[in-house]
């Protein structure tokens, strides 16, 4: 009973985190189109959810190498799939709370193997860890970077003597399409993360063989559903930062940004490489600002980006350790996890108390939404 | 060690192709199908319906490619 009641938490943590996942990275897939006015935000939204849900059902490369590639399967334990996520969950909604973009993908990673370090240095998989993440994750903005340039080159050639308006109008409705197709890839490699950390949770708990890795039905349709109902929720903050402060975008711009986003998540996705599609938008959106003028990217906001994209799998990997030595220290396995989560629950309502504190009585401040 | 980096550097300059190849036809075809679509339009409102008429065929081939090239993005990764 004790360790079905750790699988439940695990589960409902994976499906939270699928959630905050696809809450934090709509900026990724819908800020071009709306900042362009391709969209209106609500539609965009929307349409972004649609395609995040069709997309977790396209592909299993990327679930299978979060599954039996960064860790060995066999050493995994609840505890440490529970400690892994609460790490991923908390530093995303740290990094959500200031308005920076950072890394779902490599905040669940991190989470991971930042709990199996402290549990089993030796499960992790340093080779899996370098060649799957660390240096797809160094590559991919990169790319995205010099393939939105040279595509924006080519495109801006191509079309200059055209008459700007029926131009303009139809990048606009093309936009329609390349943010449909971010969408989708966004569904397809986000999505099975989660799926790869349930079906390591069901291998923990011995419903599957580890050796033999494979995604039951069940954990797709509900990774899936997590973060199209993430997706739809949206997450303005950010929406702001990635649509307008990185630079002021036209629609040929946004066309070629969402492309060439698309085409490396798509790619990175048929090899198996967990991306992030926060990086490689970000990649993309500067690289078509840079071809066109180099000042016209705000490099303060992009190295804010950057900083974030940095610190994201230490500081996750560091939350997790911390996190599953808490764990152990409180009696560990499930006594340990529900005493976390209490502990956790408390403090988040001790600090939200004590910041609405001050205020009381004052007038509110604008908020952003 | 060797042949563990054989495999990433092949895998990443897979991605890396893939990537490009895939980007630049889509952008470019578009592109081009948006130029030819353009020129038919002004043809058309100088009153010169066989040049719009060739203007709509060009159009439809750069616009093929590029729905063609998404389309096999999505079948290659979903095979």
């Amino acid at each position: 009973v004790d360790n079905d009641l750790i699988f439940g938490i695990v589960v409902a943590s994976a499906l939270i985190f699928d959630f905050t996942n696809g809450f934090h990275d709509t900026a990724n897939v819908v800020a071009t189109s709306i900042s362009t006015r391709a969209l209106a935000p609500r539609v965009a939204v929307l349409l972004a959810a649609l395609m995040n849900f069709a997309g977790a059902f396209i592909s299993l490369k990327v679930a299978a190498t979060i599954g039996k590639g960064i860790v060995s399967a066999g050493s995994v334990t609840l505890p440490i799939v529970f400690a892994g996520l609460a790490g991923a969950i908390a530093w995303n909604l740290i990094t959500w709370s200031v308005g920076l973009p950072s890394s779902s993908s490599h905040a669940l990673i991190g989470g991971a193997v930042g709990a199996m370090v402290v549990a089993h240095a030796s499960a992790v998989n340093v080779g899996g860890l370098l060649g799957k993440v660390v240096i797809p994750a160094l590559i991919a903005p990169c790319l995205a970077f010099v393939i939105a340039a040279i595509a924006i080159v080519a495109v801006y050639r191509v079309v200059g003597r055209s008459r700007p308006g029926p131009v303009t109008k139809s990048f606009r409705r093309g936009q329609i399409v390349s943010g449909s197709l971010l969408a989708l890839a966004h569904g397809t490699n986000d999505a099975q993360k989660t799926m790869g950390v349930i079906t390591l949770a069901l291998v923990a708990h011995g419903n599957l063989p580890a050796k033999h890795f494979s995604v039951p039905s069940w954990v797709v349709v509900s990774a899936a559903s997590a973060i199209a109902l993430g997706t739809y929720t949206g997450g303005w903050r950010i929406i702001k930062t990635m649509g307008t402060r990185i630079i002021r975008m036209d629609v040929a711009q946004g066309f070629t940004a969402q492309t060439s986003g698309a085409a490396v998540i798509l790619a990175a996705s048929h090899v198996g490489y967990p991306l992030s599609t926060t990086h490689v938008i970000s990649g993309g959106i500067m690289g078509a600002g840079a071809a066109k003028r180099l000042s016209a990217v705000r490099w303060g906001v992009a190295g804010n980006i950057v900083v974030a994209w940095v610190l994201t799998l230490p500081a996750a990997g560091a939350t997790a350790a911390a996190v599953y030595a808490l764990t152990r220290l409180l009696g560990g396995g499930t006594v340990g996890t529900i005493a976390v989560i209490a502990l956790v629950v408390i403090s988040a309502v001790t600090i939200r108390v004590r910041r609405a504190a001050p205020t009381a009585g004052a007038r509110p401040l604008p908020q952003s939404s | 060690l060797t042949s563990a980096s054989n495999v990433i550097v092949q895998s990443v300059l897979q991605l890396a192709w893939t990537a490009t190849a895939a980007s630049l036809i889509v952008c470019v075809s578009f592109a081009l199908a948006l130029r030819a679509f353009d020129n038919a339009g002004a043809a058309r409102d100088e009153r010169r319906p066989a040049a719009a008429f060739r203007g709509i065929v060009i159009t439809a081939v750069p616009a093929a490619i590029c729905l063609s090239a998404i389309a096999a993005a999505i079948l290659v990764l979903a095979s």
